[in-house]
């Protein structure tokens, strides 16, 4: 996106330019809100994840599960909008928002090619190729940690942390590495279960890409609640540096929706 | 949403049901609440400035990827830069932040990094190290290895062909004797332990590096010294450079070609290039024998190549050579300026003007050597040319506060003094964020504490180091003069360091100084009155600092003793003063200066001579005082804490095991006595219950040193100078003074926060308070955060809520739902931020997006009801909003501003469902465009082109959001004109109520236009309905507004 472009620094643009870079924000930060509601738990981690797994739903269950629409609000710095995501196995999703009666999706990928739109054109563009790879290691549904070692992942307990003022297991997930500008970076997820309930309150993502790199994303879960025999967070708040960068409450969940068959493919133009 | 009760939620209510029970009585056990939770979301707000930045001890450069740098700083622990030394980011906040060194492990360097705590540049104010961390991820996170009572870790050095061994020197103790000082080895990544040289408890490692080509050789220097509060010494028969070529089993001295005599402090450095060759520089007994020496056989003989002043330079505080990685002939030497030399060590030539005094250390680029980076008393540069030219960091605030204060203004300003980097004053927020232009320079040298004068801020007192000047400065006219006072005849005076100057709350123009006596200046510094004899120890022995130093002689007046640190005159009356010494005297006047009785005797569990660091006089009682002590200058790391209420006879020790770090500054609360904020050199502490337990605050808070803490008295802001992370400000306590038994027993409580009052700086409703135009910061330059300007609603949860719904709304006293805000859910205390805004309004679907429909008008002045329901639970409560008094608008103005707004608003959304009814008559008119019925056909095709040639006006159909953009439209218009009204505070201007008058025209001539278009579709309707095709239906103007779409 050309935020940057605006050449004449008049009170219009400079509107514009505010305007953009808030919905550049959430072009940055909304792909990672709802996109991994995963969780892992431990006393070993090993132990915690299966209490977890158990607590929303167990392994069948999710299993059984193989996609995922979400509907609810979004709000972003004081921006609130409609937002629709979907997800699919093994990991396919589109994120939808509304703006003035119009839907754009924010970013979608269909397992080979990640897309957002251009908020200038308002047509569709693909993503750059590294940041597709990351993607394609990461989208993983309906949980990372569901059979974690069979898909090669590994976990560690990284003690215990107080989130919020709750006691929490730290747990880290390992998931390999991805090439960015030409090194491998470690796909890295800790996840913050709450040792009282065993789901997880909080997750820290680390960017692995832009000017953002090596800074860390939280994620809080919160209003957990039941569909169909399985706990899903419906209130999910993403925070850098402590300031809230994106908040989003879901009012209906769908398992299992009927989805069309090109969903999440880039649409040709 | 109902709950389904199944198996896995019948599990998740039962543990949940336990554990509440156990809560519960867990919380009237100890009827307290401890940690976090005590503070939920309060937030501490980093206001910098980095615009001097910082001491930076150590620096370390990935051995392959030019883009990674680590940093380690005196006081503001480790920063990592991924972009080749542009911007740092802090991934070591929440432990020890005074840094000895930072070593990447060469087999593992992305991942593998330890970091030794405990600055090893001994100068006085120096803090102190908990021991060894390491992490495998890059920083994200990290375990402490051990070597807790290490103080303070010179050098780590890792086998590159072996991550699991490592060698650790540790140097020990600063201010006592410590048999932790040694060499140690672990060849098990730091499972196990060995101590492989030992000399003895006064002689730790200083240097130590391997060579990479042979990492079972090893050079370990050694270096006898100590500080006191009063004195330092450098060298002895003790110090030595060592080389083992076992891996540390055996070692032997290498000093053919040193001279002889006791040796000083030793740095040695291989050349990476070429490791045969070594340079080190020694502090010797003579003053010619010091300097660089070279050796190109492994040590094993030495030549003096240069003793310049850089070269020999202050030994204890710039110890560092650093080679070239590709050239073993360009040396590079720590030094007050710094030199480089490209001859192998022949000649050198200063780094040059333009950076930082007091250089500590470099690395260069591994793959182009002319890249290099510096760490000096102000932070890091980057030089592109070899090291001629440097640029300066602008994004690491590590400034090193002695002290803060503030005054009254709006916002308030926030003053103190720095450690080597002179005396500021900055706003608490500024227009764009808190800049480095932001801040004013009011004193030179070392800053320690500066003091508004407190009814006429205009003024303002500073000093630098030992009350060498002590300066009034007339900010407006910015001109200044020194006031400081002299001794008498046959006197001598004799100031600390970090001299005490202090204002008076009961005298305006009152200025107090401590030397050994306590001077008292009525008129603003221009006549000085001694009001007291001397009252410290006055020991002869600990005023020996013409010969501190050692072999070096450093006289810098760092190490002046028997002096009076701390003075506090009771707020309530002006005749009780107290004061304490550097050498433990604490000393009370209730006449004003004319008596003086020394209490120090009834102190009990006190070790003599404890520093008195900080006096805090009661605002509620005039007997009653909180001290704290500083034993650290005599080993001593307890935390000292004490309270009296009777006037000095006794004191009550209010230390728990819950403090970690030496005591340094005490804040009572202006309201609640029992509320109290301790700053330690490990973070900030806080009880409300008057010190029987304490709760550490670690939110955005470091583990930084806080040297001072301080309450402003009507914004209710905690300010804290940090010796290493500048200015911390936590932005309301209220809540905590409301924080009482009765509230931690409810499962939830609003906290009552007063009147809000809806600010209007900035110019732009919706925005920060201070967020409108202004910023000059580029990308990288730290920028202070803002205090948040928007309503805050504050409540306490006993429990964290985790299962089921929990909402927020807010309504109107109509009982018209305003907003619904994202609920805090944490523990403790929470705060939900309220823009102070209506929702947007909907506005009309077109080609393109309407900037101007995405503002909001803010609401009306006026109390709104909260109202928070968790699962079943309904809690209640309400916030007022008042306009703001100093506004430069009149009431009325406003009023009618809001009022006009609100007419655009309800206009929009009017525009919005005449385009919603045309497009859905389009759309529906749409496919019977192609029907077999010839009429239908026609007639929807004629409907159809109606509607385009409508719409035409009304909204953008073509074009982009940016230069692509079409002719704006009535939409366009109308939504700019809404934007710019309801944007702004105040009466529209003549030109908008004027486009008013014209839009609202427009919009007529669009609904009445609209009219034929309905009849159209209605005798569409008809020729439908007698066809028995479905009619085209339209939504009510409320389903439309309520419709997603």
């Amino acid at each position: 996106m050309s935020v940057g472009k605006v050449s004449l620094f008049t009170f219009e643009t400079y509107k514009h330019k505010r305007f953009m870079k808030k919905l550049f924000t959430l072009l940055c930060f909304g792909c990672i809100l709802f996109m991994s509601s995963s969780t892992v738990y431990g006393q070993d981690a090993d132990e915690i994840i299966n209490n977890y797994i158990e607590t929303i739903g167990g392994a069948d269950q999710l299993e059984k599960m193989k996609s995922v629409k979400m509907t609810g609000k979004a709000s972003s710095f004081g921006m609130e909008f409609p937002i629709t995501i979907i997800n699919q196995a093994p990991g396919k999703m589109k994120m939808t928002l509304v703006f003035q009666g119009k839907e754009l999706t924010q970013m979608a990928f269909d397992g080979e090619t990640a897309w957002t739109t251009n908020m200038m054109t308002m047509e569709p563009e693909k993503m750059e190729a590294e940041q597709t790879e990351i993607f394609k290691q990461t989208m993983d549904f309906p949980d990372p940690l569901l059979n974690y070692k069979d898909k090669g992942y590994t976990v560690s307990l990284e003690g215990e942390k107080e989130i919020e003022g709750t006691p929490c297991h730290k747990i880290k997930l390992s998931r390999g590495t991805v090439k960015v500008d030409g090194k491998d970076e470690n796909l890295e997820t800790f996840y913050y279960f709450d040792k009282e309930s065993l789901v997880p309150i909080m997750q820290e993502d680390y960017a692995l890409i832009g000017e953002m790199k090596g800074k860390s994303t939280e994620t809080y879960f919160s209003d957990y609640d039941e569909v169909d025999g399985l706990i899903f967070p419906f209130t999910m708040v993403q925070k850098i540096d402590g300031q809230v960068m994106m908040e989003g409450t879901m009012e209906v969940i769908n398992i299992n929706p009927e989805i069309e068959t090109n969903a999440f493919a880039f649409p040709e133009k | 949403m109902l709950l389904t009760y199944t198996k896995n939620l019948a599990m998740l209510l039962c543990m949940l049901s336990t554990s509440s029970i156990f809560f519960t009585s867990e919380l009237i056990a100890q009827n307290t609440l401890k940690g976090d939770a005590l503070f939920g979301a309060m937030r501490a707000r980093h206001v910098g400035p980095a615009l001097m930045s910082g001491r930076v001890t150590d620096m370390e450069s990935h051995p392959s990827d030019s883009n990674i740098i680590y940093i380690g700083t005196a006081g503001g622990g480790v920063w990592k830069s991924t972009d080749g030394g542009v911007t740092y980011n802090s991934i070591f906040d929440d432990y020890c932040q005074s840094i000895g060194v930072v070593s990447i492990d060469p087999s593992d360097p992305d991942n593998t990094v330890w970091v030794g705590t405990g600055e090893i540049w001994t100068r006085n104010s120096v803090s102190y190290g908990d021991g060894l961390y390491k992490t495998d991820n890059g920083g994200k996170s990290w375990t402490k290895i051990g070597f807790e009572n290490s103080d303070r870790i010179a050098s780590i050095q890792i086998n590159p062909n072996n991550s699991n061994e490592v060698y650790v020197g540790v140097l020990g103790a600063l201010w006592g004797d410590s048999e932790d000082r040694g060499i140690y080895k672990t060849t098990d990544g730091g499972e196990t332990w060995d101590k492989i040289l030992y000399i003895n408890e006064t002689t730790g490692c200083s240097d130590l590096t391997i060579d990479p080509n042979e990492p079972s050789t090893v050079y370990a220097a050694m270096w006898e010294f100590r500080r006191t509060a009063y004195s330092f010494n450098s060298g002895g028969a003790n110090s030595a450079l060592y080389k083992s070529t076992d891996g540390g089993a055996t070692w032997r001295k290498i000093h053919k070609g040193y001279p002889s005599g006791d040796l000083g402090r030793i740095a040695v450095a291989v050349a990476p290039s070429q490791t045969n060759t070594l340079y080190s520089v020694i502090e010797a007994e003579n003053k010619e024998d010091k300097g660089l020496y070279r050796s190109d056989d492994g040590g094993e003989t030495w030549v003096q190549k240069s003793n310049d002043f850089e070269l020999t330079v202050r030994p204890f505080y710039f110890s560092r050579l650093v080679v070239d990685p590709k050239n073993p002939e360009k040396v590079v030497k720590a030094g007050l300026l710094a030199s480089i030399s490209e001859d192998g060590g022949e000649t050198f030539r200063t780094i040059g003007s333009g950076v930082h005094p007091d250089i500590h250390d470099f690395s260069f680029d591994p793959h182009n050597s002319d890249r290099m980076y510096l760490a000096s008393d102000g932070g890091t540069y980057r030089s592109w040319d070899g090291g001629t030219v440097w640029e300066m960091v602008k994004g690491l605030p590590l400034s090193q506060f002695y002290h803060v204060t503030v005054d009254n203004d709006v916002p308030f300003n926030v003053y103190g003094g720095l450690q080597d980097n002179g005396s500021w004053i900055g706003p608490s927020a500024s227009h764009a964020g808190i800049e480095a232009g932001d801040w004013k320079s009011v004193g030179m040298g070392d800053g320690f504490r500066v003091y508004p004068n407190p009814k006429d801020n205009n003024i303002v007192y500073s000093e630098m180091q030992g009350a060498d000047m002590i300066w009034r400065v007339n900010l407006e006219k910015n001109q200044s003069r020194t006031i400081q006072p002299f001794a008498d005849e046959g006197e001598k005076l004799r100031f600390n360091w970090n001299t005490p100057i202090t204002t008076s709350t009961n005298n305006a123009d009152r200025l107090y100084v401590g030397s050994q006596f306590l001077h008292v200046s009525n008129d603003r510094g221009d006549s000085w009155q001694k009001i007291s004899g001397d009252l410290t120890t006055n020991d002869p022995a600990k005023q020996q600092q013409a010969e501190s130093g050692g072999l070096s002689a450093d006289n810098s007046g760092a190490e002046n003793h028997c002096t009076i640190f701390t003075i506090a005159e009771s707020p309530i009356n002006e005749q009780v003063i107290w004061i304490g010494t550097d050498d433990g005297n604490v000393q009370l006047s209730k006449n004003g200066g004319k008596d003086w009785t020394n209490l120090r005797k009834n102190i009990q569990g006190l070790p003599d001579n404890t520093w008195v660091y900080h006096i805090e006089a009661s605002s509620h009682d005039v007997n009653t005082a909180y001290a704290v002590f500083d034993g650290h200058t005599q080993n001593d790391y307890a935390v000292y804490v004490y309270k009296t209420t009777d006037g000095g006879a006794s004191w009550t020790s209010i230390s728990t095991e819950d403090l970690h770090g030496v005591a340094r500054s005490i804040q009572e609360d202006f309201v609640n006595p029992d509320l109290l904020y301790l700053g330690t050199e490990l973070g900030l502490f806080v009880t409300i219950d008057g010190g029987q337990n304490w709760s550490k605050f670690n939110n955005n808070m470091p583990a930084v040193a806080v040297h001072h803490v301080t309450l402003h008295p009507r914004d209710h802001a905690l300010v804290m100078g940090t010796h290493g992370r500048g200015v911390i400000i936590i932005d309301d306590v209220r809540p905590l003074r409301e924080l009482t038994q009765d509230v931690l027993t409810k499962d939830v409580h609003f906290f009552d926060l007063g009147q809000h009052v809806m600010k209007e700086q900035g110019g732009f409703a919706g925005s920060s308070v201070y967020g409108g135009f202004g910023g000059t910061a580029t990308y990288g330059e730290f920028v202070g955060a803002n205090p948040s300007s928007a309503a805050e609603i504050v409540y306490f949860l006993k429990k964290r809520h985790t299962f089921g719904k929990m909402k927020l709304e807010l309504f109107d006293t109509n009982g018209n739902l305003v907003t619904e805000l994202p609920a805090g859910k944490q523990k403790g205390i929470n705060k939900v931020q309220w823009n102070m805004l209506l929702k947007r309004p909907k506005v009309a679907v077109a080609k393109t997006l309407s900037y101007g429909g995405f503002s909001s008008p803010r609401v009306s002045p006026g109390t709104y009801n909260i109202k928070l329901t968790k699962g079943k639970q309904v809690y209640e409560s309400t916030i007022e909003l008042v306009y703001d008094p100093e506004s430069i608008h009149s009431v009325a103005d406003r009023d009618y501003g809001h009022e006009v707004a609100m007419q655009l608003y309800h206009m929009n959304e009017d525009l919005a469902y005449v385009i919603d009814q045309v497009d859905k008559i389009h759309e529906k008119a749409t496919p019977l465009s192609t029907h077999s019925n010839a009429t239908i056909k026609e007639s929807a095709e004629q409907l159809l082109k109606n509607i385009d040639s409508y719409k035409e006006n009304k909204v953008i159909t073509t074009g982009d959001n940016y230069v692509g953009a079409a002719e704006p439209q009535l939409r366009e218009k109308l939504a700019d004109l809404f934007s710019e009204v309801a944007g702004q505070i105040g009466k529209p201007s003549g030109a908008q109520l004027k486009n008013l008058k014209l839009m609202s025209t427009d919009l007529q001539k669009a609904k009445d236009e609209l009219k034929s278009i309905v009849n159209q579709k209605d005798t569409f309707n008809e020729l439908l309905s007698d066809e028995g095709v479905e009619l085209i239906q339209l939504r009510s103007k409320q389903e439309f507004l309520d419709a997603e779409k």
